[in-house]
This record gives C-alpha cells, structure tokens and sequence, in this order.
C-alpha cells in the first residue's frame, strides 16, 4: 500500500495532515484527516475565576477569539442572571459585526483565496497571499488597509484587536467614549465600500471564470445535510442572538429554538473503537458517516446561515443573497464551494449592520453593566465566523468554574469536512498522478470551510473526543479524523 | 449590481510587477523567515497582520520560506534545506506534544536565529496552567480514561497522533532561544520593533523586545493611595476611568509587567493580567506581585495589625495562581525532570 501525507495541511487554523491510503492499483482506500494538537482546557479552565474565562477561552482561537470571548460573556450573563444594557450590548454587537467581517475578509484574501484568485497551475511557492498580493496589488492594498480598520474598530472596543478584554458577566468593562464612536463611524464605512467592491470583483472577475463555476457546480463537492445557524425574527442572519434553527437536507424546518433548547437537541456519537463523541441531531439519529436526508449530520457556518435563512439583513446583503440563490437554483445549496461565496454575502451584512450601529446615539451610554445575582449555570451562544458556538458554564458560589462544556463551530462541521475531503480525495485519485495541484485541491475541500482546527481540537463537546472513523459501503474503515 | 472598480486591476495584469508600494525604493537583501506555531492559538499568526500597510512593506523584504498558516510549503520542504539555510525562525505557541518539540528542533538546525514570538513560546503561556494536572488527568477530562493515540485503519505506527509531552514546556525548553517578543498575542508596536532590527541592526542575544520598565510607567492613570483596604473582582466595579486600578481594589499586574503594548488593558478599563512576562529584575512575576500586594496593604499600618489586615485582604483573592500566574506557569514553576516526557528538554528561562 502506498501513503501519500500532506504535512502539514496549510493555509488554515490549527494544525493538521492529511494521510491518504492507496493500494496496488493506486485507488484510494483511506483518507485521513489527522489533528495533531490538544491543549486541555477543557481541564484547566476549572478552578478559574469565571470573570476570567472570556478571556481564558478566547486562547482556544486566535483567529476567532471575538466569538468565544462574547459566547463566554453571555454565558456569564445567564449564570448571573443579569441583563445586559442596552449600551453595553450595542458595543458588543457593534465589536462583534465588526469582527466577522474582518474575519471572513481574512480567509476570502490570505487563506482559501489563493485557491480561487490564482491560476490553479500556479507554483506551490507562489500560492499564497504574496502571490495575491502581486496578481491583484491594487486590491490587496485595499483589503490589508481596510482589515487594519475594522481591526482598529476591534481595539477601540474591545481594548485589543487580538484577544480582547472587554466583555464581563452582564455588560462590558467601560463606556465608550464620543470620540471613539466618531471614528469608528469613519471605519465602517469604508467596510461597506469595500464589502461592494469585494462583491463586484467576485462577480466580474471570479465567477465567470468556468474553473470556479465547475467547483461550484461540480458533484463531487455537493454534499447534502442537514444545516444549523441563529437567525432573527424576520429570520435573517444573526452573528450576536436569536434563535437556533435547523433546516433538514429537503429544506423543511427541524425546529427552531433558544440556545438552550438547541443545545438539548444535539446528541453525541460515542463509537466504541474510539473516544469520540460526535454531534448529530438527536431526533433523526445517527446513522453513521453519510450525508443526505436520514442522516443526523448537519453541517454549520456561512452556508448553513444562508440555507436557514428566509432573508438578509441588510439590503446589500439581500441582493447577494438573491444573486445566490439565483446561481444555485436549489434551497438549500448544497454546494460545498458556496460556502466561499456565503461568507461574501455575510461579510456584506456585518459590514452593514457595523455601519448601523456605529450610529446609534445609544453606543455611548454610561450604563453598562447589568445587576448580577448570585453566580449558577448558563448558556451562551453566537455564530462564530464558522458556525454556532456553544458556551455552558456551571459555577461555584464564590464565582470559580467548576465544570465547562462547549460545542465549537469546526467541531459541528467536522463530520461535513470529512466528507468533503474524501470526495474530492476520491475525484483526485481517479484522475490519478497525484501531482502537487491535484493534491492542493484535496487541501481546497477542507478550506472552503475556512476550518478552524485549533478550536476543534481544543475543545470538542463535552468531555469528548478523537477520533472519527468512517467506513465503506462494505464497513471497512476508510476515513478517520483523529486528534 | 454594485459600484464599478475602478482602481482594481484587470485580470489582463496578473502577475504583473510589483507596484512601488509593495516594492521598497532601497532594496534590501531578502531575509528567509520562517514562521511556526507548536501548541497556540493562531493569535500570533495573525497578529503580524495588525501591522496594516506596514505589512506589505515587510513581505516585500523578506522570503518566507515556511509559514503553514499562510503559505504551502511542507514539512519536508523544511527538511530538505541545508542547516542554517533559514535566517531567522519566529516560533510561537507552548510545546505540548512531541511533534512541536521535533518542529522546534528541526527549525533549530535550520535556523541562524530563533525568536520565542508570544507568551506561549516565551513562558508558556495560557496553555501553561495545564501544568496544574498531570498529563494523565488532562487526556482523561478529555478523551476519558485509558486513551492512547493510534494510527488510522492501515496505517504504519508512525501516522499516530503525537502523544502529548508529560507538561506544557516554553520554546527556550527544547531549543536555544536567540531573542523574545512578548506578549499575547505581541503588540504590532513590538512586531514593527522586531521586523526593524531583523532587518537592520541586531541586539545582543537574548534581547526582549519590550520595555526594559514597568508596564505602570506608561499607564495614562494617576496613582495617588498607594494602598490596598480591599480586593474587588472586575466584574464588582465599574472602575473610576482616571485613577489607578491598584487604588481601586483591582489585582492589576502592571507594577511587574514589562511595558511594551501601551497599557492596553488598563486604558480599556480592565486590569492587566501580565501578558508581557516580568519585568527584568522582577523574577518571579507571580510572587513579585503578591509581595508587592503585600506591601501596599501593610501600607500605614505597622506590627500585629499589619499582618492581620493582609490576611483579610489578601485572603479575598480566589484562584492565585489563575491570577498571578496567567501566563507564565511553565516558565516559573520547573516540571521535575520525572513528569517530562521523552527527555530531551534543557530547561530554563531565556
Ligand atoms: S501567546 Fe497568546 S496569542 Fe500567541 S499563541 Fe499563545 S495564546 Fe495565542
Ligand atoms: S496590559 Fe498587561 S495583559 Fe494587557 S496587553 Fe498589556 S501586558 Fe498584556
């Protein structure tokens, strides 16, 4: 048997290799996506004072540290029972758009757009944001400027840009200043100038390349599930709160819940060759690893938002979300590519919905923290720039953590992404001459979930697991994500 | 459909030349960097990005030769080169399995210069407090108990997951460490500071690229009590936005942080919690603050009642050592040669 092992997978966060198992006649008889990492805090975020774990949590993800900065915030918020006022709720929803928007910048320009802005023969060398930076200087120096703003935005709330300080059970550190808002309201206007000519660039000089369009459309990288993501009362988007709803595989609404209700209504797969726990939904089951309507995986992120989504937001937005829907033809979409596409139509939302509350005249209240009771248990929940993130937190009298448990957005998609990277692997091999580009498009199946592997790693459900193994249609082990 | 773009460059013109903004007007030699992550978070990749247009500027001096968040070059890649083939290695992230401490070592004997970059590489980091569990109880709250890392259905031994070393271990652990850039993630003023003299002039080995002095010299807040009657949790008090968080009640850890990020947190109205590391003749972070506690409590008192007044008020401080050893667990407190796995480490700070 021959192994090929891309070492490490690249342009993502976290650490990770692929393992790809071939035999005599150089068919693909195992597919491996292997998580090399494990930190352990779900060990040693116990003890902790609880005013502490937003920013304790935060070191799970350094790429997304806003999201379970706020999730641990408003887990904080339950335990206490406090209500949040509405200045210091403001800035964290303000803090939190801003965010995904830099976010989603980040991987559609450094990390998945190598994959989609260069000729796909370009140079292992070359691949990578400088190359982007060369092939398109003008656009590269708008987004690296525009980025340092939103990032800016990101330190005049939050204290700092990475690993913020600012959240506390029931509101935030301090008021923000005029000034402040003043600026900020500069910056958020140019995310919503770049957001559109990210969208008319995507559309003139991206998708009619038929590269992308056969990605987009190609089978091998369609994969049915079932789809989570929060939305709002008109059932738009929403990063900060709202309810959790779950779309199935034919489009028909699976519920749509508070947070804790949500999280009630995720199970976790224990298999017995492994220590894994895995989330599906509870009450369609598991039925192993397999897309499709009878199986309970489901999958999260920008595309699931999309899917779960009556509308948008904001009216860029809107109209994104209908040029989408137009393209696909179907709901939901079950393209995996789309999701590159979602997280433009997303980012134009919270460069908006940034924009709206940077003028809100109540941003800058002096009333910013709620009354806390007596600390107990409480769930917490955002959408991370990768999906749904779940905080629940138990806490002692004297305010320490005593027990913590977290379901985190690459972790929900982890099953997805195996998927993914196993059709593609299969399309490869059967092209076969596994060349340095062909290999690269095994690596392009996990990026477009811009995979956050530290964070899935660092904490999978519960007190979780390992390793995921998928079988053949012969119930041969043929895939495993270990960690 | 939304505005037109103008600015943007027609497809016609890829790769096309560098524009005078990407290109410096003095050309200087290319630096091979390379850029790793062990056991961290991805805050330090990116954290080179909060340099803005700056960062163009230093892409367009430099070669990056590894850089797994960023660019595709493999591990094999690494291996391939020549020893010394690097000119500098900026390492981040604790060391936590044996595969980071082959990477270190491996980056090591490729590399001219190692840089510690960030808390973790530096002392350890948030992924230090590990260190209050055994391994054994770690792998268990995980993964449940009796886990042992296996390679995948036909694969040979080695495809197994590394296994876990028996603490989480700083860089300067495993390899020789030339500089440090502190904090968590570094500053993007101590990020051009590095950049600058990497590309210049170099400082003497061993060189911390922060504040020589205390984080309370650059903190804008007025000290005037000197005093400590009570201890109160930032989330029990809306603190004054001029005065100093010590006065307050707040356990704020600039008296014996290094300056360097322009007092980030204090200015954002939270206390600083140490990221930076000690200053350099503080020594142990943790107990140069509680001795410094000590002190301001005691502050006008003298005898018996000095003593019982630090009692009280230190004794409403929970969870010590979260608090006065955030960041710096593996670098204050040495693993006894008996907990570390596969032996090799040298131990000690930088
Ligand atoms: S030092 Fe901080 S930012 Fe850097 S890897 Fe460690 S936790 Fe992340
Ligand atoms: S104030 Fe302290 S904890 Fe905050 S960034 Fe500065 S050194 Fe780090």
């Amino acid at each position: 048997m021959k192994k090929i092992a891309i070492d490490p997978i690249t342009r993502l966060e976290g650490h990770g290799k692929i393992l790809l198992y071939l035999d005599e006649e150089g068919g693909l008889k195992g597919a491996v996506l292997q998580v090399p990492e494990l930190r352990g805090f779900e060990r040693f975020c116990r003890g902790r004072r609880a005013e502490e774990m937003p920013q304790i949590t935060e070191r799970i993800c350094g790429v997304c540290p806003e999201a379970h900065h706020l999730a641990s915030a408003k887990a904080l918020d339950a335990a206490y029972g406090a209500e949040v006022p509405r200045a210091a709720r403001l800035q964290r929803e303000l803090f939190y758009n801003t965010y995904i928007f830099s976010d989603h910048l980040l991987h559609l320009v450094f990390l998945g757009g190598p994959d989609l802005l260069l000729p796909k023969d370009t140079p292992k060398s070359e691949r990578n944001v400088v190359g982007v930076l060369q092939a398109w200087p003008e656009l590269g120096k708008e987004v690296v400027t525009v980025r340092a703003r939103a990032q800016r935005v990101l330190e005049l709330i939050g204290g700092k840009a990475i690993h913020p300080v600012f959240a506390l059970p029931g509101g935030v550190a301090k008021p923000l200043a005029k000034k402040d808002q003043e600026e900020i309201q500069g910056h958020a206007q140019v995310m919503v100038k770049l957001s559109q000519r990210m969208v008319a660039f995507f559309h003139e000089e991206m998708l009619p390349d038929p590269e992308l369009q056969s990605l987009l459309l190609a089978e091998e990288t369609r994969l049915p599930t079932h789809y989570l993501g929060t939305v709002d009362e008109e059932g738009a988007p929403n990063f900060y709160h709202g309810k959790v709803r779950a779309v199935s595989a034919d489009g028909d609404e699976l519920f749509q819940l508070d947070p804790v209700g949500a999280m009630a209504r995720i199970a976790e797969r224990a298999e017995p060759w492994t220590y894994v726990k895995f989330p599906y939904l509870k009450d369609i089951g598991w039925s192993g690893f397999e897309g499709g309507s009878r199986s309970g995986i489901y999958r999260v992120g920008p595309l699931a938002r999309l899917n779960v989504a009556e509308r948008m937001a904001t009216p860029l937005a809107q109209e994104e979300f209908e040029r989408f829907l137009d393209f696909f033809g179907e709901r939901p979409v079950h393209a995996t590519f789309a999701y590159h596409w979602a997280r433009l139509a997303e980012m134009v939302q919270a460069a908006e919905a940034a924009a709206a509350l940077a003028q809100d005249e109540g941003l800058t209240g002096a009333d910013v923290r709620g009354r806390l009771g007596q600390p107990g248990e409480g769930i917490g929940a955002v959408e991370a720039a990768r999906g749904t993130l779940f905080h629940h937190y138990r806490l002692n009298e004297e305010g320490l953590v005593e027990w913590v448990n977290l379901i985190v957005a690459t972790t929900h998609n982890a099953a997805g992404i195996g998927l993914s990277v196993k059709q593609m692997a299969e399309a490869v091999v059967r092209q076969g001459n596994l060349d340095q580009e062909l290999l690269n498009r095994v690596e392009m199946a996990f990026r477009a979930y811009d995979p956050c592997l530290a964070c899935a790693t660092h904490f999978l459900p519960g007190d979780t697991p390992l390793v995921v193994e998928i079988y053949d249609a012969d119930g041969n082990p043929k895939h495993r994500i270990a960690r | 459909m939304t505005e037109k773009l103008e600015g943007m460059s027609p497809r016609s013109q890829e790769n096309s030349p560098r524009t005078s903004d990407l290109s410096p007007v003095t050309h200087h030699p290319s630096l091979k960097l390379a850029v790793y992550w062990t056991g961290s978070c991805g805050g330090c990749d990116v954290s080179f990005l909060e340099l803005g247009a700056a960062l163009l500027d230093v892409l367009s001096k430099v070669e990056i030769v590894f850089w797994p968040a960023l660019v595709d070059a493999k591990r094999a890649d690494v291996e391939a080169l020549p020893a010394g083939a690097i000119d500098v290695a900026l390492i981040n992230g604790t060391l936590r399995t044996e595969e980071n401490r082959e990477m270190a070592e491996l980056l090591r004997e490729k590399s001219k210069l190692i840089v510690a970059y960030g808390a973790c590489a530096h002392l350890g980091g948030i992924p230090g407090l590990a260190n209050l569990s055994q391994r054994e109880e770690i792998l268990a709250a995980v993964f449940g108990d009796g886990f042992r890392p296996t390679p995948p259905p036909g694969g040979s031994p080695e495809d197994a997951p590394p296994e876990l070393l028996a603490a989480a271990l700083p860089l300067s652990a495993a390899v020789r460490v030339d500089y440090v850039v502190p904090g968590c993630p570094p500053p993007p003023g101590l990020i051009s500071r590095t950049f600058d003299a990497l590309l210049g002039e170099l400082p003497p080995t061993g060189h911390v690229f922060a504040s020589e002095k205390a984080l309370c010299e650059e903190c804008p807040r007025t000290k005037e009590d000197r005093r400590l009657t009570k201890v109160v949790r930032p989330h029990e008090l809306l603190p004054d936005p001029e005065k100093c968080l010590l006065d307050q009640g707040m356990i704020c850890l600039g008296p014996v942080t290094r300056g360097g990020c322009d007092a980030a947190c204090p200015k954002a109205g939270m206390p600083c919690t140490g990221c930076l590391g000690p200053t350099p003749n503080a020594g142990d972070q943790g107990l140069a603050m509680l001795s410094a506690l000590a002190s301001l409590v005691r502050a006008g008192e003298e005898g018996e009642a000095a003593f019982a007044s630090e009692d009280k008020v230190l004794d409403a401080i929970v969870d010590p050592v979260g608090t006065f050893h955030k960041y710096a667990l593996p670098a204050t407190w040495k693993v006894p040669s008996s907990l570390r796995g596969g032996g090799s480490g040298r131990g000690g700070r930088p």
